[in-house]
Order: C-alpha cells, then sequence, then structure tokens
C-alpha cells in the first residue's frame, strides 16, 4: 500500500511540474513576431504613420500577438468605449461571442487604440513612457502600493500597465511607438541617443505624427520627424 | 435511522431544494451581475481575457457558465444552471457531510434542510455568480476526505483515489475563490495529524504524509493553475502569472464593491451572526423594478455563535475529534473575514454557514434529545424557521415589490440617492 502511495504522490507531483512547464512554454510560443532588431543597429526599418487607427491597422495586419508595447508619448490612449463590455441582454449567444470578437475593434481612435490593442490579444502589456514633466505629475497623485522601481504600476485586469519617465529594461523584444505628442521637450537628439543605448530589442518601430489628436501641435509633429532623421543617422 | 431512511430524507431534501431554487427560474429577470458573468465567460474563454466582473477572483464560474452557454444558449438557464445545480445539489452533500461529522443522523438532515430552505443560499442559486460554488465543493472535498479517514482507520488498504477525489474537489473550489484554502488546510491538517499519530512505521507515516500532501495540497494548486490555460494562452508566463495572483490579491484585498450602494448594505462579516443581514440586488425588468433581497433566516443564523463554542466545549470535554474538527472548519474560516479591512458581504457567509448549520443542529439535537417535549420543541422549532423562511423567499425570489406588506420590508434597502 505505502508503495502505491508513493506512486500517486509521484504522479501528482510530476502532473503538477508538468503543468507549470506546458503553460509556461505554451504561453510564450503564443507570442507572434517579426524579425527582431537590437535599437543600437543601423537602418532599422521604420514606419511613418499619420493617424492612431493606422498604427493599430498595421499591428492587426501584421498578425501580431501577445506582446509587451511601449508607447512613448504624453497620453495613455485607454479609453475603453461607451457601452462597451456590456452584454447587451439575454439574446443569442453568438451575437454576444460576435461582441467580444469584433466589438472593440469597430470604433479604433487615438483616444482607445492601446486599449483595443489589449482588448484583442495584440498587446498583454503597456509601458507608457511618458515625458519626464507628465510624468512627475501623475506620480504625486499615485498610492504607495502602485508605485515601484519600474514606475507606477497598474493593472487593467491583470494585464499590467507600467507608467515610467525612463525607458525599461526589458529582455523581451516590444512593439515600440513613438508618438509625436511625446515631443514637449526640443531636445530631440538626446532622446535618440538615449533610445539607441538603451540596448532595447524591437521587431516593430512605428512613428505616429497622431494628426487624429487635435492636442498634439504642428511643433510637436515636427519635432517627430526631425527624431526620425537624426535617429537615422545615428 | 437506517441507511435507507436517511437516503430517503436527503432525496426528500433535494427535490424540496431544487423545487425551492428552480420555481420561476424561467421569469426571473437577469441582473447586471448575471449578464456580466455571462460576458466575462465568453471573454475568458475565447479570448484569455479576465473581466469584466470579479476578475480579481479565480476563473472557474467563467469556465462553467461558457460550457453552460454553448450548450443552452445565451437564455436565463445557459445563464444561470450551473449555480443552480450546484446550489440544490449542496444540499444533499451537507447531509451526508454532516452524518459523518455529527454522527446522529437527525441533526444531519436537520443541518441539510437549513440550507434547503436558506434564503440567501436560494437568492444566489438563482444567479450566475459564483457564491454557491464554494459551499459545493468544499463539503464534496470534506466528505471525500471524512470517507478516505474512515476507511483508513478500518483498514490501510484503503483507496488513495478517494483523497485524490477530494483534491479535484477542493481545487475546484480554490478556482472559485481563495477562502476554500481554509477548509482544505485544516482537512490536510487533520488528515495528517491522524497519520501521525496512528501506529506503524516511519516510513509508512512518512509516505501517508507526502500522501495527503501532494492531494491536497499539491493536486488542488495544479487545477487551480490549469483553469489559467485560456489566460496563459495570451501568450502570459509563469511570472506574469504570479504577477496576475499579486493584482488580483491586491483589488481582493482593497475592493469596494462596483455600486457604491453597495457600502449601505450589511458589509462587516461581524455582523453574520448576530443580526439578521442581507443583500439587494435592483433590476429593471422593462420598466418594472425587480429587487432580490436575500436575507439570512435570524431563527437559524442567530444560533450559531453559541451553537459553535457549545460544539467547541464538547469536543475538548469529552475528547469528541469530529466536534473539535467542525469547530476548526468553522472558526479558522470565520476568523480571517473577521479580520478583513474592506468590505465583507452577506453572501461570503457560504464561507460558513454549512458549519454554522452542523453546529446549530447537534447542538440543538444535543441539548434537547432525550428532554421531556425535547421532539415536540425541535418539531415547534422547525416549523418557526419555515413560518419566518416564507416571506424571506419571496423576497429573495424578487416578488417582495408585489407584495403590499413586503414592500416595506424592500422599501428600506431602497438606495440612499433615491430616497
Amino acid at each position: 500500500m505505502t508503495r502505491f502511495r508513493n506512486v500517486y504522490s509521484a504522479a501528482i507531483i510530476l502532473l503538477f511540474l508538468c503543468s507549470l512547464n506546458v503553460l509556461h512554454r505554451e504561453g510564450k510560443a503564443s507570442r507572434v513576431f517579426e524579425r527582431i532588431y537590437s535599437l543600437s543597429e543601423a537602418n532599422i526599418p521604420a514606419y511613418m504613420l499619420n493617424r492612431s487607427s493606422d498604427l493599430y491597422s498595421l499591428w492587426k495586419k501584421k498578425g501580431l500577438r501577445g506582446r509587451i508595447v511601449l508607447h512613448m508619448g504624453r497620453y495613455f490612449h485607454f479609453v475603453s468605449a461607451e457601452n462597451a463590455l456590456h452584454f447587451g441582454g439575454i439574446g443569442d449567444f453568438e451575437e454576444a461571442r460576435e461582441w467580444v470578437r469584433r466589438g472593440a475593434e469597430t470604433s479604433v481612435t487615438e483616444r482607445n487604440f492601446l486599449w483595443v490593442a489589449v482588448e484583442h490579444d495584440i498587446a498583454r502589456e503597456i509601458y507608457h513612457l511618458l515625458p519626464r514633466s507628465s510624468f512627475g505629475q501623475l506620480l504625486e497623485k499615485a498610492r504607495p502600493e502602485e508605485r515601484d522601481d519600474e514606475g507606477i504600476i497598474t493593472s487593467y485586469y491583470g494585464s499590467k500597465r507600467v507608467i515610467t519617465d525612463r525607458i525599461p529594461h526589458l529582455h523581451e523584444p516590444v512593439l515600440l511607438n513613438i508618438d509625436a505628442s511625446f515631443f514637449e521637450s526640443s531636445d530631440v537628439a538626446a532622446i535618440a541617443a538615449e533610445l539607441k543605448e538603451s540596448g532595447l530589442k524591437v521587431d516593430l518601430l512605428t512613428l505616429c505624427l497622431s494628426e487624429d489628436n487635435p492636442d498634439v501641435s504642428t511643433v510637436e509633429r515636427e519635432r517627430l520627424r526631425e527624431f526620425s532623421r537624426v535617429f537615422r543617422r545615428l | 435511522m437506517d441507511n435507507r431512511k436517511f437516503s430517503l430524507g436527503l432525496f426528500l431534501l433535494l427535490l424540496l431544494a431544487f423545487v425551492l431554487r428552480s420555481y420561476g427560474f424561467s421569469s426571473q429577470p437577469p441582473s447586471a451581475d448575471d449578464l456580466s458573468a455571462g460576458l466575462s465567460a465568453i471573454r475568458y474563454m475565447e479570448g484569455g481575457q479576465l473581466g469584466p466582473t470579479m476578475w480579481n477572483h479565480p476563473v472557474l464560474r467563467n469556465i462553467l457558465v461558457y460550457l453552460s452557454l454553448q450548450l443552452l444558449g445565451g437564455g436565463i438557464w445557459g445563464l444561470k444552471i450551473v449555480s443552480l445545480v450546484l446550489g440544490t445539489l449542496s444540499v444533499p452533500l451537507l447531509g451526508a457531510a454532516a452524518r459523518r461529522i455529527l454522527k446522529d443522523d437527525g441533526a444531519a438532515l436537520m443541518a441539510a434542510f437549513f440550507l434547503a430552505v436558506d434564503p440567501l443560499h436560494i437568492d444566489y442559486s438563482r444567479q450566475a455568480v459564483q457564491e454557491v460554488y464554494m459551499p459545493f465543493f468544499i463539503l464534496s472535498g470534506i466528505l471525500l476526505s471524512m470517507k478516505y479517514m474512515q476507511k483508513m482507520k478500518q483498514t490501510d488498504r484503503t483507496s488513495p483515489l478517494l483523497l485524490i477525489l477530494s483534491g479535484v474537489s477542493f481545487g475546484l473550489g480554490l478556482a472559485s475563490k481563495w477562502y476554500v484554502a481554509f477548509p482544505l488546510l485544516i482537512t490536510c491538517a487533520c488528515l495528517s495529524y491522524n497519520a501521525v499519530r496512528d501506529s506503524g512505521d516511519s516510513s509508512g507515516k512518512i509516505s501517508k504524509l507526502i500522501f495527503h500532501f501532494s492531494a491536497l495540497i499539491v493536486l488542488p494548486l495544479t487545477i487551480y493553475l490549469l483553469t489559467f490555460a485560456p489566460w496563459f494562452a495570451r501568450g502570459y508566463d509563469l511570472s506574469e502569472w504570479a504577477y496576475l495572483q499579486k493584482a488580483m490579491s491586491l483589488e481582493t484585498a482593497t475592493h469596494t464593491g462596483y455600486n457604491p450602494f453597495t457600502l449601505e448594505l450589511d458589509h462587516r462579516a461581524s455582523l453574520w451572526f448576530i443580526k439578521p443581514v442581507a443583500f439587494a440586488d435592483f433590476i429593471l425588468d422593462g420598466s418594472r423594478p425587480v429587487v432580490l433581497l436575500g436575507m439570512s433566516n435570524p431563527l437559524v443564523w442567530l444560533l450559531t455563535i453559541p451553537s459553535t463554542i457549545f460544539v467547541l466545549y464538547r469536543g475538548i470535554r469529552e475528547r469528541i475529534a469530529d466536534h473539535l474538527y467542525l469547530a476548526a472548519l468553522f472558526w479558522l474560516t470565520y476568523i480571517p473575514f473577521l479580520l478583513a479591512h474592506r468590505p465583507i458581504w452577506a453572501h461570503s457567509a457560504f464561507s460558513v454557514i454549512p458549519f454554522s448549520f452542523m453546529a446549530v443542529s447537534t447542538s440543538l439535537v444535543s441539548l434537547l434529545k432525550g428532554k421531556r417535549f425535547g421532539r415536540l420543541s425541535l418539531l415547534l422549532y422547525l416549523i418557526s424557521v419555515v413560518i419566518i423562511g416564507a416571506p424571506l423567499y419571496l423576497l429573495a425570489t424578487g416578488k417582495g415589490l408585489e407584495i403590499g406588506w413586503l414592500r416595506p420590508l424592500v422599501e428600506r434597502f431602497r438606495p440612499g440617492f433615491e430616497r
């Protein structure tokens, strides 16, 4: 009897270890990447986009999935759509499923494209890299349990969102989007150099002029264009 | 009482529980929680995404509600049948578990009767949220563990499958809400204590201890982990799962409800057994308001504290191990709720009312057995429970606003901003 008990115990422990391994491995295997570059490399392909909705469409078109997004910009773009996440009533189950599959994507705007990216599995984590002045104001208001070395940590139904003013140290390649709204400061060269030296890896680098955001100025868009030229030369 | 009579008693209670929980089931409009539970189930199973409701709790509800939606469609039955079934089956499970713990068939049936007619449990057996899952899984886990323990005492050759099934049951409970960990740990501790005390060589004892740990700790953890498979499929790894648990526990520790009105309802665990407590759900059925007001039956709930103390006292004085086990199940599960800083609403009492009902029934039977008019007193008491429970049943099933003399009671729960 002792021997049988030991066999059962071993089987249960093995099942646990296998579960840990399989879930971890399959989870990572679900992430979809393109060709990976280090930011320190020269001639990294970059996409200049006019609107935030174009950015979301590009991510979608490339079939990217389960990714960390590093968004450099002054805004969060994380406003959930009105009447979103609402099971309208007892109706057709298929209708509700279709809404869950497509609902958020039917109205992608500059106010919500990062939220849509999380809702539709393109992003599993988001790092919001804010200009220093914007971050300082937020940090003062954050609760103590929300702060750590990375910055302000919050979550959207368990999906991690980090708000920071420093380029994070991430081992995994990221989707890097640099929004024109980041360029409150005119020190474009310093920002470009900091990125080049950061050690970050990317498979998709996008520069968004945010022409659909009325709060982004022409000067900031011009600085983004200048950043693009400087970054290519480094 | 022989086995046939006891089984017949349980069957009748099962029927009673089913009738009370299913009457008017289809015509009760879904609440916001019901609809959110349906949406959360679809989001989770089709995309691994948590929320919108109760994202900070484990995810078994999402899995079971999704399966029932697939089988039965998006109507009331698809949304809520899991709660109806588990809530109903909890009644005979309580009777069976109580029989093993209390060693008194009459007290066991009485405990099951209390649950069958409990208005708050009836209310939540008719909702899609997971509150009635936990008593079901806790009771089945305890029942299987006790069967295993009792067979072990008779012969050392009992099948380990009983304890493995117990671990599966506790694991499913843990995957419903974390507080199942308390009765799980207590049960594991009891089994292990018995294993150490038993005669036998040390290698046999070590083997038993390792097996108890595997079946009742490792296996439930495995099941808990596996329920997150759809979430992992979004691209997450183990380190991120650990972060998720931390985020869930932070939200759980600081959660103050989705609606400010809920803070006007009873939200302290210390009140559960010293006054009638209630939870209200407000629904608009077209333009007609419906209020589901689940309130505890004071004739049963208010006997809890003295009964559990009496059970503990008897357990110590007369060295009744099962009484000590019951007292530990109640108090060691209840105390963490007492110590919680955040609001704790009445339905969280489902964590302890199976034990509470066992304590009340065994205390009443112990005190009145053999006494003159003892049986009559018990009968009158049970009739009183039914008489008090009848209007509470109407309130729990949303009929309060339709019945003139119940309206004033429902109106007391009108949100402050509407008064």
